[in-house]
Order: C-alpha cells, then sequence, then structure tokens
C-alpha cells in the first residue's frame, strides 16, 4: 500500500509553528505591575488549534514554543515541547466538533490551566517549589491571554479570510 | 533584530567534528548525571569541565558569557527564593515564618549549579553543531523524515516571518496604530496587525505546499510495504573511530554514575 505524505499540513505546521516562535520571541506587552511581560504565543496556539485542529496545533506549538526557549532558557525546552503541545491539543480536539460558548469557555480555562499546572509540575523539578510558585501569577496570565486574544482572532481571521473555513472539518 | 535561531559557532575544532549523535548522547548522560549527584562538589567539577571543553574548542568567551547572563535571573531567582522553602540544620537567619539555614542554601546552591550545567551542556551541543547536521542526527536516529523536514523549514521561515511581523506592525503604525493603554485594550489592539500577519503566513503556506509539490514531495512511496523509500542525502553522517572510542567513553561515564549511585545511594 502507498502512503503519500501530506504536504499541505507538513508546510502549515512550520510555517504556524515558525508563526507561534516569532510571536512568542517578538511582541512583549509589558505588565507594569509585575514588571514583567505577556507574550502573543500561547494566542497564535490558541488561534493554531481552533483553525486547523488539535494534530497542527499540537505539533506546531510544542515546537514554536521549544524553539523560542532555545533562545534563553534552554533547559525549559523539553518540558514547553510537552506543555504547549498539549496546550494545543486539548484545546484543539474540545473546539473541533462544535463551536459554542460552552466549548470555547471550556478550552480557554483548560488551556491556561494546563499552562500553570505544566510549568509549576515542570519548574518544581528543575528550579525548585520556590521559583516555581513565584511563577504561578505571570502564567495564569500568559495562560488566559491566549485564550483572550486567541479566540477573538481567530474569528476575526475567519471573517476577513474566507478560505480558512474551508480547512475546518467542523460541521456546527 | 532578527530571530534567527542559530546558535553554531564555526571553527574546526575536535567537538565540533564529532558526530551529533555522539554529542546527543553526551548531552542526555551530562543531564541525567547533573540530577543522580547532587553534590555542589560533583555539580562545580562538571561546569569547569563544561567550561574548559568549549574554550578548548574554539568557542570564544563572550559566548559563554552570554549564556551566563541569560542564566542569571534564574540563578538569583532560585538563591533568594528556595533556602525558604526547604530550611534544614540550623537557621541562620529567622524572621517570622521564615527560617534561613545551611541545608536550606546549599539545597538552592545545588538547583542553581543543577541549571547551570543542563543549560552548558546543551549550549555545547548547539554551538558546535550546526542545524542541518542536528536535524540529520535526529532523522538517522529514527525521527522520520517528514519531520525532519518539518523542523528545517520551520527554522528556514523563522526571519521571513518575521520580516512580515514587521513589516505589517510599520504599515499599520504609518497609519497612525499605536498600542498603549491597559493590558486588554493592547490585547484588543494588536488584533489588526495579527490578521493581517496571519493571512500572510497561511497565504505562504500555500505557496510553500506548491514549491513541496513541484519537488516531488507528495508523490505516493513505492517503498516495500508501508514504508516510504529511503531518500538520498547530499552530505551523510558517518561514525568515525574517534566517534565511537567518545560513544563509549561517554557510555562507560553513564555506566559509573549510575554504580555510584546504587552502591552509595548519592
Amino acid at each position: 500500500m502507498s502512503r503519500e505524505v501530506d504536504i499541505g499540513r507538513m508546510a502549515l505546521i512550520a510555517l504556524m509553528g515558525a508563526l507561534i516562535f516569532v510571536l512568542t520571541v517578538v511582541v512583549r506587552i509589558p505588565i507594569p505591575a509585575t514588571n514583567g511581560y505577556v507574550h502573543l504565543g500561547d494566542a497564535a496556539i490558541t488561534f493554531t488549534a481552533y483553525a486547523f485542529g488539535p494534530w497542527v496545533a499540537l505539533f506546531a506549538g510544542g515546537m514554536g514554543t521549544a524553539m523560542a526557549d532555545m533562545l534563553g532558557y534552554p533547559q525549559w525546552a523539553v518540558f514547553s515541547l510537552l506543555i504547549h503541545g498539549a496546550q494545543g491539543l486539548a484545546i484543539g480536539w474540545l473546539v473541533q466538533k462544535r463551536l459554542n460558548t460552552v466549548t470555547v469557555l471550556l478550552s480557554v480555562i483548560i488551556g491556561a490551566a494546563i499552562v500553570v499546572a505544566g510549568y509549576f509540575a515542570a519548574g518544581t523539578f528543575l528550579v525548585g517549589v520556590g521559583a516555581a510558585t513565584l511563577e504561578v501569577l505571570p502564567n495564569t496570565l500568559q495562560g488566559l491571554s491566549g485564550g483572550l486574544v486567541g479566540v477573538p482572532l481567530y474569528l476575526a481571521v475567519r471573517r476577513a479570510y474566507p478560505p480558512l473555513e474551508a480547512r475546518s472539518r467542523r460541521t456546527a | 533584530m532578527s530571530v534567527a535561531l542559530d546558535f553554531y559557532v564555526h571553527r574546526e575544532s575536535w567537538l565540533h567534528r564529532l558526530d551529533p549523535r555522539v554529542k546527543l548522547w553526551g548531552v542526555l548522560v551530562g543531564c541525567v548525571a547533573a540530577f543522580l549527584l547532587p553534590s555542589l562538589s560533583v555539580q562545580g567539577v562538571l561546569l569547569l569541565g563544561l567550561h574548559l571543553l568549549l574554550l578548548g574548542n574554539g568557542i570564544p568567551w563572550r559566548v559563554l558569557r552570554g549564556l551566563w547572563r541569560q542564566m542569571a535571573v534564574l540563578i538569583v531567582l532560585i538563591m533568594a527564593l528556595q533556602p525558604f522553602f526547604t530550611p534544614s540544620g540550623d537557621p541562620l537567619v529567622a524572621v517570622g515564618p521564615l527560617r534561613l539555614t545551611v541545608g536550606g542554601l546549599s539545597q538552592a546552591g545545588l538547583l542553581a549549579t543543577r541549571a547551570l550545567v543542563t543549560a552548558f551542556f546543551i549550549g555545547a551541543l548547539l554551538f558546535t553543531t550546526d542545524q542541518r547536521s542536528l536535524v540529520q542526527a535526529f532523522v538517522r536516529l529514527g525521527l522520520p523524515y517528514t519531520w525532519g523536514l518539518t523542523f528545517s523549514l520551520t527554522l528556514r521561515f523563522l526571519p521571513a516571518i518575521q520580516q512580515l511581523f514587521m513589516t505589517v506592525r510599520e504599515a499599520q503604525a504609518a497609519r497612525g496604530w499605536v498600542a498603549e493603554g491597559n493590558l486588554f485594550r493592547r490585547f484588543r489592539e494588536y488584533l489588526p496587525v495579527l490578521v493581517a500577519v496571519i493571512i500572510g503566513t497561511l497565504r505562504m503556506s500555500d505557496r510553500l505546499t506548491l514549491a513541496l509539490a513541484a519537488r516531488g514531495m507528495a508523490a505516493p512511496a513505492s517503498g516495500e510495504g508501508d514504508r516510504p523509500p529511503q531518500r538520498t542525502v547530499w552530505r551523510d553522517l558517518h561514525m568515525r573511530r574517534t566517534d565511537w572510542m567518545t560513544w563509549i567513553g561517554i557510555t562507560l561515564a553513564l555506566l559509573a554514575v549510575s554504580f555510584w549511585r546504587l552502591v552509595f545511594g548519592g
């Protein structure tokens, strides 16, 4: 039996991975209250999951953020690969069949919860429970930014670029 | 600022010539050793050894200093917080429920040096291995070549997508766009920029699909059974004698560390 290589999906994963990397590294919106910043990587992952489903989001999200970590925090790369991959997979899986208020809300909350819990567990292992606890609040904000920007972004792109909906296998 | 993800420092050294698969094995064993040997002196020796190895193989000091600078915030954070979470032994200073102890301090020191050792092991791989060899090493270790190619394409398109993002942001700024105000306002104001960037990315993806199809990437596999045919490569990886010797050395080190851990229990 012969098997074709799905080059469309390959190109999509490569470019969405690159986009997630760029939005993680280049866009930094400062939060004066915590002296930190929020990046738009999670928003790009949420968009990818909504537009192209769980598998593209799993690979693009994991790869894009792991590569972004290589720029300054290489020891986190493997954990980011798993955490953001799982985030993309979960969000994509939740909204792949139906898009309504319940699935959207669930996807935003579960997506953020995976990021917060995942980084807390990885942080406890890598840098100790002290530094990991300090990261919980910024990570919550970062995780929620995924849904707060990603969902409106998906709706806006869908309106502006109808071919997007043709790629989606969603029925309702 | 370009975000091209390239840490490679071109030199003609032993470490640069070493087969990337052996280097990957070395990084894995090194990180495992850093976790299995919880002793400040062992971590210190590993860290010093890594510095000597990198400097001896032509990696300039400024590159190592860059990695130190990136790790600095994390190290300070660990040293400032961790002692209070794991107090043990006599307290040095006690303020309310917070106790700073010798045990807590050494525990924090251990975590900090371990983070540094892991970062320098990964750095040693990335500074001395170019991207193509690294991807090829993963493919030779069993990663499907389509995955390897996807990864290479992502690396190749990083500067293109960054350029696209910059162009759109500048074009919007020229029309009076500015992102200011509180966090939620800024989120909303980024939407027009992001929409244009994403549509640009999707169009780029369509063109890339055509380019890949034109090069025969979508051709049905005619290999044995369900397996895709073996692709030929321009420059293949070959294990030389020194590569095998180093591989044996690293494996022996792993056995020694495991033996030490089993006998002395860390």
